[in-house]
């Protein structure tokens, strides 16, 4: 990376992370299907990079019973928030030097 | 990567999930039948029904929407708050009109140029109002809701009548307009609404 470059997060970095995040990002909460189908990733897939982002304290997991049925929700914690931020004013400014 | 592009993308995606159940037009289509009722008929008991039907509005999101596309909560997009003001607008000029109307109704002069194009004026004012709030929140089915206001109110024009009883001001009365749009919006609720379940089958989570 040329040092005049700004990091850019790899764990936002990463398309289907970042679907996730910028929809985490837009709301205040969301359940684990409503994610599925605006990201149209796999249970599979996007379990293991909520995994990711939980692992990192970017994202909030809450497993609750709503009517005897299981709901997974998930939120954006503030730290994710800032790293989104973060990332987003990098990427601007890494584009800004390349163009 | 365009992230602001994506976000802005993400953001329209996030708010077309929120109306392609069709509930807005279906409860929004019965609200204004009650309200065409109670211009048409001054039943005010009518309101009540309104209020009713609104009240509704979180308990088939719960029952129908949430099972199917997953639950989300947050006032997330422009849009969505494009779609309230829009509202709002939609509902304070139906009041103005009906104000007018009861004006009307009393026997105040009217200048001779609006009474004898006011179902004309009625028309396109509501008509600018539906393509302003299609513009406004992206719903692209409310060009067509505008087109067919224009149509009916065309319609309404070309219609025979006799200008000294009130209630045929609009050669209609607004009642039975409001009562045809609401009508409109309930098929379009009940058709988007028959293909949304159609199309999001019932999943639990696991």
């Amino acid at each position: 990376m040329p040092s005049n470059q700004l990091f850019i997060d790899p764990l936002i970095h990463a398309p289907a992370r970042f679907k996730i995040l910028s929809n985490l990002y837009l709301v205040d909460e969301a359940d684990f299907l409503f994610l599925r189908n605006q990201t149209e990733l796999s249970k599979g897939n996007l379990s293991s990079h909520l995994a990711k982002l939980e692992d990192a304290e970017y994202v909030l997991i809450k497993k609750e019973f709503v009517q005897k049925i299981s709901r997974t929700t998930i939120s954006m914690s503030e730290k994710g928030r800032t790293a989104f931020n973060q990332y987003r004013e990098n990427m601007k400014k890494n584009l800004d030097l390349i163009l | 990567m365009n992230v602001e592009s994506d976000l802005k993308k993400t953001r329209y995606n996030l708010f077309k999930a929120e109306t392609k159940d069709g509930l807005s037009d279906l409860l929004g289509g019965l609200a204004f039948l009650c309200l065409g009722a109670v211009v048409y008929s001054d039943w005010i008991i009518y309101i009540f029904a309104i209020v009713l039907i609104s009240a509704q509005a979180p308990f088939l999101k719960k029952k129908i929407t949430y099972p199917r596309t997953g639950y989300v909560k947050g006032d997330f997009t422009d849009k969505r708050r494009a779609t309230k003001k829009f509202s709002i607008l939609l509902i304070s000029v139906l009041i103005f009109l009906s104000l007018f109307g009861v004006v009307v109704m009393l026997g105040v002069a009217i200048p001779a140029a609006i009474s004898e194009n006011a179902a004309m004026i009625v028309g396109v004012l509501f008509t600018v109002i539906i393509i302003a709030g299609a513009v406004l929140t992206g719903i692209k089915r409310l060009y067509a809701y505008g087109g067919i206001i224009l149509i009916l109110f065309i319609y309404g024009v070309s219609r025979d009548y006799n200008i000294s009883e009130g209630k045929d001001f609009l050669r209609m009365s607004l009642g039975v307009y409001i009562m045809i749009f609401g009508s409109m919006l309930v098929v379009t609720g009940v058709v988007l609404l028959i293909r949304f379940i159609i199309k999001n089958p019932l999943e639990k989570e696991s």
